[in-house]
């Protein structure tokens, strides 16, 4: 094994500069009291059930009359924008003169097992497009949705077009069935009716585990092992620290809800066929006729990029732009190219439309 | 010899100063302690846990080395290390809920190890036991037959697990013949390893058998837990209290009315709407209908003029 040389001094010196690693972040840990998360301003101006809406005011001169809202996935928390000042796409948009709402869905109890997306895109996500309509004295706003969040833009835009003046989608799975889609290759013999008579709400934990596990070793034994090396001052340790909040803080999945999406959307994968059923009605993609602008990471081991670039073919839209990061699934939000590449795109092409 | 015990000493010295340099900084009960965030508390204990068989392995390897081990015993060596740590994740992963563990030994289907019992607990089941009716032993059997399952489904998934191992293995191997500088650290081991497995585990994601398995474990593991959610919600209406059953048909009844009454509010606010607009303007539908009329009229004569014309 000529590529395979162990020098006993070394790995001593290694093992010992591991332990000094270790023992430096049991002090840091030490000296943390409080992971603060979503520091932002904003005041909640809706809520209904488990729901809040947020405004975070534009800073500064406002760049677009229209406002902005965001909606993110039911499976976690939106602070993911807002994790820290220095890495918060929502601080940067908000001081890019932006006026933009966010939608916190809350944690579903058994009490919400039967919500279905009839009643999280009909009900809940309509009520938080007219209340910002209202607060805004607006009878458009701008939708920008992430992840499963960015799904549901794109199904309430399909079904409510007169309300939505420009879509964006982030990470956003449109063709479920793309050869590269490891969640689907993992759902495909899975039970979801069992899956919901035994759990009710499908446990947050469960789908972490699953996230986690298309990658066992990266995101299991070699992220615990490289945990010394992020802890070893509490700036840099809150940051790990504040990432760790954000992927435990997982919400459980309404039942009725998670059937409906794992069934229509990964199982049959009938988004892209146009055959989805929302309360009664077909989801044409078609129906998007609006702006599109659609960023996804050229490195999501989630949403593949196929899965996103799907849309282009899929929706209605003349005005059709694309922009793929170098990034994983959640680096397109948090990375520093988020800050310095997605920020300003975003704030430019919603300027750029904000008229008309 | 004396360079091995030489090796061992400034080992033991190393060690002295890290448990030296740990006693100096936090108490480790002082980072779990009731002041400590409980997901904070979590990742210290994964932290520590994590640590201390890398430190270990590192020991092992340490002697190993200064005893001149061959490299193939060493490269062996650590992946059975890492192959226990990641088969006691999948265990964790796809073991039984201990409530559920609980429940099938005081119903005698378990024994303390949850070692498989199978055929010869059924062939028990089969026979006429004291004070037990025959619905509870044909509920039994179903309980045992479900178990079985699961133990099955666990053990195809574990060979599942083994076979990517023994891929990331080969490619691992393959890469220490010939790394080019060669890999002189555990950590570029640990990282070379992390690498191979990832890829060797998305292959065989996308194969029908890993995800036959995938599916057969998720699916026993939810009959098996459903089974015996069934079977306490059974008692519980026997105890004449309210089962999770019941208690969902009301949320289900409150989940319709609600939808009911949302659509009338939707209706009801668009005919208020437009009752509003004909107060508005109540000419104005007769006047838009006229209008559309006095367009058409407009487009027929203009049609008409350039057939004329031509």
């Amino acid at each position: 094994m000529a590529g395979f040389q162990f020098d006993p001094a070394q790995l001593s010196q290694e093992l010992q500069a591991f332990n000094q690693q270790l023992a430096q972040s049991y002090q840091t840990l030490s000296e943390i009291r409080e992971v603060d998360v979503w520091q932002t301003p904003k005041t909640e101006i809706y809520r209904q059930d488990k729901l809040r809406l947020y405004h975070c005011p534009a800073q500064g001169e406002q760049r677009c009359t229209t406002p902005l809202l965001i909606s993110y996935a039911l499976v976690n928390r939106i602070y993911m924008i807002d994790l820290e000042p220095e890495r918060s796409l929502l601080r940067r948009l908000v001081e890019g003169g932006l006026d933009v709402y966010l939608i916190d869905w809350g944690h579903p109890d058994r009490a919400d097992r039967f919500l279905d997306l009839d009643d999280y895109l009909n009900d809940y996500l309509n009520n938080c497009v007219d209340q910002v309509c209202q607060h805004t004295n607006s009878d458009q706003l701008n939708l920008l949705g992430i992840c499963q969040g960015g799904t549901f833009s794109l199904c309430y835009s399909a079904l409510h077009p007169q309300k939505i003046k420009n879509l964006i989608t982030m990470v956003t799975p449109v063709d479920f069935h793309t050869p590269d889609n490891m969640l689907s290759a993992l759902a495909r013999y899975v039970d979801t009716d069992l899956a919901i008579q035994c759990y009710g709400n499908l446990p947050g934990e469960l789908l972490n585990q699953t996230y986690a596990s298309l990658m066992p070793m990266a995101l299991g034994v070699q992220k615990h092992l490289d945990m010394p090396g992020q802890l070893q001052n509490t700036t840099q340790a809150l940051s790990f620290l504040r990432m760790e909040k954000w992927l435990e803080d997982s919400p459980d999945l309404a039942g009725e809800a998670f059937r409906e999406f794992f069934e229509q959307f990964f199982k049959q994968n009938l988004l892209i066929k146009g055959e989805a059923m929302i309360g009664g009605q077909r989801v044409d993609l078609k129906q998007i006729t609006q702006p599109v602008l659609n960023i996804f990471g050229s490195h999501d081991h989630l949403v593949p990029p196929a899965a996103s670039q799907a849309l282009k073919q899929a929706c209605g839209s003349k005005d059709y732009e694309a922009l793929e990061l170098a990034a994983g699934h959640i680096g397109v939000f948090v990375s520093g190219k988020a800050q310095t590449i997605v920020a300003p795109k975003i704030l430019n092409w919603l300027q750029l439309r904000n008229q008309g | 010899m004396s360079e091995f015990y030489q090796q061992m000493e400034s080992w033991l010295h190393t060690q002295q100063q890290y448990w030296q340099q740990l006693a100096s900084s936090a108490p480790l009960d002082t980072l779990t302690s009731a002041t400590t965030p409980v997901a904070m508390a979590e990742l210290i204990s994964r932290l520590g846990s994590q640590g201390e068989q890398f430190r270990r392995f590192g020991e092992n390897l340490l002697q190993q080395a200064s005893l001149n081990q061959p490299l193939d015993t060493q490269l062996d060596a650590f992946v059975s290390y890492i192959q226990q740590q990641q088969t006691d994740l999948l265990l964790r992963r796809w073991q039984l809920p201990e409530p559920i563990i609980s429940m099938l030994r005081g119903q005698n289907l378990l024994d303390s190890q949850l070692t498989p019992f199978g055929d010869s607990l059924k062939a028990v089941l089969a026979t006429a036991l004291p004070g037990v009716t025959a619905s509870q032993r044909a509920r039994m059997l179903a309980g045992a037959e479900l178990y079985t399952q699961y133990q099955q489904a666990l053990r195809e998934y574990l060979i599942q697990a083994n076979q990517i191992n023994l891929q990331a293995r080969d490619q691992l191997a393959e890469t220490l013949n010939t790394a080019e500088p060669p890999i002189n650290s555990l950590t570029e081991l640990h990282q070379h390893w992390s690498r191979h497995y990832d890829s060797a585990y998305r292959e065989a994601v996308f194969t029908d058998s890993y995800q036959q398995a995938y599916g057969n474990i998720s699916n026993a593991l939810m009959q098996l837990q459903s089974f015996i959610q069934q079977w306490r919600d059974e008692q519980y209406e026997q105890a004449g209290l309210v089962s999770l059953p019941l208690f969902d048909q009301v949320l289900k009844q409150q989940q319709q009315l609600r939808k009911q009454l949302r659509k009338q509010q939707q209706e009801n606010l668009r005919l208020q709407q437009q009752l509003a607009q004909l107060q508005a303007a109540p000419w104005q539908p007769m006047m838009e209908q006229m209008q559309a009329q006095i367009d058409q009229i407009a487009h027929q004569l203009a049609a008409f003029s350039h057939k004329d014309d031509a």
